[in-house]
């Protein structure tokens, strides 16, 4: 079809030129004839109007520039000379050459550029239009959607059409139903202005609109819309609610205000009326000062935006955590500022502590305050709920159940708890094992529990709370709980406990956590081969986050995952040894106390200190990390709560509480056991952060061993 | 009952270029060479559209909108032209002349629907 | 029955919509409307079934309802509203259940559905 066209657009251009030949040879004899100069015109423009529409591009550039001084000589601005009439018709041989290129072939300009510059010569100065003014970009179309934000918003339009309108073949309506086609809409047709029959004029329209959309769609979409006619209506186009806006109340504003807004009330006659303490609607109307029409046009922007309102606030909330999408890389980027920030703020509080000239420290405290108020925002960016994830298992649990002939079903709750995105994602492998690991070692198949009495439908719930700065995640099943015996058998069996050592239900349950560790008397594809567990224990520590379990045989078992609520920034305590500092996280932290040289001997070797009566043993860190310069005469230990179990940790001395911004190591000490990661202080030095739990774990070993 | 669309171009390859585009889109379509011969059949054919060129012989795209703006048969119909000036004071002129809307050329066949949907509504 | 007037015996006028009540035949749609009111005291307007009305349509019955409130006059409709009516009162949101201060101050029975 195209090639025809074009084929048609080359014969047609030929005629055109041949004709354009002729009125240009009679112009030479009547110069003035003004039918001639539009003749010419009207070729030229053909020729490029057609031409760009083919893909001639050359013809078109090359053709506008002669139509543009044409279009002067028609206007009256020029006069046809013969340098104009002689550069015309090479113009007219330079098209002719053009039309033989095939599109998109290199072609010859220079000749062209000639005629171009000779032309532009002829024109008086001021007229000359610039170069490059054929590129009127097409229209936009209300059909091209623009990269759709995210971002709802509602949107007050008044629209006036022009009285003519519709004697301009523009029907109202296809606007309101394209504005309809956006989103949501309320339209009100406004009827005040509709004169009697005597004052009619039948073809005019009277009728205006208030209509409140909302829409993802932004204000040019909707600028679009009235593309056509925004020359001659009155369009007000207002945006009254998003959901990215800061000011976020419940309800919506009061009638008086939207009708003031819309300038249908003035402001002092709301006072009056607001004074008579009445259904305020119902006064405007009453005294005549509003039309009830635009009261109840209010009244609909009201009812619209409070729905819109409530619909966001009742989105299930992961949809709500969607209503400001930006890419995270950008709050990974934001943390990692922030990070900074912190680290340069600890700098410099300490030069003004040193530095002593108090109107510093006041600026330096009011710094430290505002950083810390920063960073808690900053994380709380990048808090997703949990329930996000709750929902995909709520699928693993029913084609699991299924495939296994269980009856399970699964209930969560806490789904609105916030955690740091990073933690959510990284959570998700741990919570699948468990989760298999509940349904098919856990829950019975249906007869035995028929048989124990129970339901025949088993239940896993997974739940999630806050305590602390932590959120604890629990996994619980109403099966058959764990079996303390077998484990204790297999673990004796393995090595891993001694057959006689007296220990408590939690250390039994823990070695399920043991590599390879497996109790299930056959495979099957769900579990059991003895992957899973300990995976899942490294899965959590890698956050920083410990896991428990619980079991009572016959009734069910209840796994807890404690999770820090960020991985980014924690508070700690910066602690020295030598001329090194280190960092433990402050939420685990106790108390610190003072271990003298003395006390050290009378020990008697035993790591043992007595704190208010209770023996909590202590580990020296300064001859596990093997420092060895001079130790001090009065030691500090840190007396920290890891699973229930007091632990202290012996330091030279405690610096303080310190923000701590979470580097990760290199590859190089990933494996380093006992440190989770690196801070960097504020004169710039590198503390490590210890990991108490698998230092407690190190020490436990070695003692056993 | 597909809607009637006269295309008034005196440009041959444009005229072909539209009709195609329309018919392969569902509208009929009745062509006119220039101005003179579309106000002459639109005063007996009805019809749901014009989509017409600005520049022609005989009679130019403004005079045919004023035409067809004082006739009776078709004074209501939607009219859209074809203009090279996107911000000219021709598209002005057509404006006051009475035209529902324009498209400015070069255009794609789906720009040309899309214009056309929307003024039909 | 196309777009016509008559006056029963009663004195009432009834007007026949037509096919069409649109921009195309506003001025004599309007026109009928005024006479009639001019002369009558109830004027009830008769739907075809079928009947297309478009926005200058609706203006009319409103401008009509207007002329009729202001002199006294009982302007209405008999049988059902045709389709027509309904779907241009609904996508042109013209609906109207607040009341009329031209249908004293009652629900417009227009455009608000009660009659």
């Amino acid at each position: 079809m195209m090639e025809q066209a074009i084929a048609t657009y080359r014969e047609e251009a030929g005629e055109l030129l041949a004709e354009l030949e002729t009125s240009l040879l009679d112009l030479e004899e009547t110069p003035d004839d003004n039918d001639l100069i539009n003749r010419v015109f009207r070729a030229m423009h053909t020729i490029k109007g057609s031409g760009a529409m083919f893909g001639f591009e050359e013809i078109a550039t090359f053709t506008h520039e002669v139509e543009t001084v044409f279009d002067m000589v028609r206007n009256g601005k020029m006069t046809v000379t013969k340098r104009l009439l002689d550069l015309t018709l090479q113009s007219r041989d330079h098209i002719t050459y053009l039309l033989g290129c095939a599109i998109g072939e290199g072609v010859d300009r220079s000749a062209g550029d000639e005629i171009i510059a000779g032309l532009r010569q002829l024109v008086p100065r001021p007229e000359m239009p610039q170069k490059g003014s054929t590129e009127v970009p097409a229209i936009t179309l209300p059909a091209v959607s623009e990269e759709e934000l995210a971002n709802e918003s509602t949107w007050r339009i008044r629209f006036r059409p022009a009285p003519n309108i519709l004697l301009c073949g523009t029907n109202p309506i296809s606007l309101i139903n394209e504005l309809r086609g956006l989103g949501t809409a309320h339209v009100v047709a406004q009827f005040d202005e509709i004169p009697q029959l005597a004052d009619l004029v039948p073809e005019n329209l009277y009728i205006y609109w208030d209509i409140i959309l909302t829409t993802s769609s932004g204000e040019d979409a909707i600028k679009d819309v009235f593309i056509f006619v925004e020359d001659d209506c009155d369009i007000k186009i207002e945006l009254i609610d998003s959901s990215g806006l800061i000011d976020r109340e419940e309800g919506y504003k009061k009638l008086g205000d939207i009708l003031v807004e819309r300038g249908d009330l003035s402001p002092v006659e709301m006072k009056k009326v607001l004074m008579l303490q009445k259904r305020f609607g119902e006064l405007l109307v009453e005294q005549g000062i509003v039309t009830p029409e635009k009261v109840q046009s209010a009244l609909v922007e009201q009812q619209h935006v409070k729905s819109v309102r409530k619909e966001r606030s009742e989105a299930p909330p992961a949809e709500a955590a969607a209503s400001i999408r930006v890419p995270a890389e950008r709050l990974d980027q934001l943390i990692n500022l922030v990070g900074e920030m912190v680290t340069v703020q600890a700098h410099l509080s300490q030069v003004s502590l040193a530095g002593g000239y108090s109107t510093f420290i006041a600026i330096s405290e009011e710094v430290e305050r505002l950083t810390n108020e920063l960073r808690d925002t900053a994380l709380n960016i990048r808090m997703l709920p949990i329930g996000s994830t709750f929902s995909k298992f709520k699928r693993l649990v029913r084609d699991l159940s299924n495939e296994l002939g269980k009856e399970i079903e699964m209930e969560t709750f806490g789904a609105e708890t916030e955690l740091d995105k990073t933690v959510i994602e990284k959570l998700n492998d741990p919570l699948v094992h468990i989760i298999r690991n509940s349904i098919d070692h856990g829950i019975e198949m249906p007869e035995a529990r028929r048989a124990a009495g129970k339901s025949p439908v088993g239940k896993v719930y997974l739940g999630a709370e806050h305590s602390g700065d932590s959120v604890l995640v629990t996994i619980r099943d109403d099966g058959a709980g764990l079996d303390r015996d077998t484990i204790r058998a297999k673990a004796v069996e393995r090595g891993l406990l001694s057959a006689t050592a007296d220990v408590s239900d939690r250390e039994i349950y823990a070695q399920i956590f043991a590599p390879g560790f497996s109790t299930a008397a056959k495979v099957t594809s769900v579990s059991g081969r003895g992957v899973g567990m300990d995976v899942v224990k490294r899965g959590i520590e890698g956050l920083r986050g410990s896991i428990a379990v619980d079991s009572v045989r016959g009734t069910g078992t209840t796994i807890t995952l404690k999770i820090p609520l960020t991985l980014a920034i924690i508070d700690s305590l910066l602690v020295k040894i030598g001329k090194d500092h280190f960092v433990l996280p402050l939420a685990a932290v106790e108390e610190c106390i003072e271990l003298t040289s003395d006390d050290v001997k009378n020990s008697h070797g035993r790591n043992l200190a007595n704190v208010r009566g209770a023996i909590v043993p202590y580990i020296p860190l300064r001859q596990h990390f093997q420092i060895t310069d001079q130790r001090p005469e009065i030691e500090q230990i840190v007396i920290a709560d890891i699973h229930g179990t007091k632990v202290g940790f012996v330091v030279d001395s405690v610096v303080g509480e310190h923000q701590t911004v979470i580097k990760s190591l290199g590859k190089v000490y990933r494996d380093v056991k006992g440190i989770s990661g690196a801070t960097i202080l504020g004169d710039g030095t590198v503390a490590l952060i210890l990991d108490m739990n698998v230092l407690l774990q190190n020490i436990e070993q070695m003692e056993n061993s | 009952m597909a809607k009637l669309i006269m295309s008034a171009d005196d440009s041959g390859s444009i005229r072909q270029m539209v009709t195609f585009t329309l018919k392969q889109n569902g509208y009929d379509v009745i062509e006119a060479v220039d101005g003179r011969d579309a106000l002459n059949k639109l005063s007996t054919q009805k019809v749901d559209m014009l989509l017409t060129d600005l520049n022609m012989p005989n009679m130019d795209g403004i005079g045919l909108i004023k035409g067809v703006r004082a006739g009776t048969l078709n004074k209501f119909i939607p009219i859209v032209m074809l203009t090279t000036e996107s911000n000219d004071t021709r598209k002005a002129e057509g404006k006051a002349a009475g035209a529902t809307g324009w498209i400015v050329k070069p255009f794609k066949p789906e720009q040309l629907i899309a214009v056309i949907k929307k003024v039909l509504g | 029955m196309p777009l016509n007037s008559s006056v029963r015996e009663n004195g009432n006028v009834v007007i026949t919509s037509g096919n069409s009540l649109t921009i195309e035949n506003a001025a004599e749609f309007s026109r009928i409307l005024r006479e009639a009111l001019d002369a009558a005291h109830v004027v009830a307007i008769e739907f075809e079934a079928d009947v297309a009305i478009d926005i200058i349509g609706v203006q009319i019955l409103c401008s009509a309802c207007k002329s009729a409130s202001g002199s006294g006059r009982k302007f209405t409709y008999s049988g059902p509203q045709p389709q027509g009516l309904t779907d241009i009162i609904f996508s042109s949101g013209a609906e109207r259940y607040a009341a009329c201060k031209h249908n004293n101050d009652s629900t417009c029975i227009w455009f608000g559905g009660a009659q």
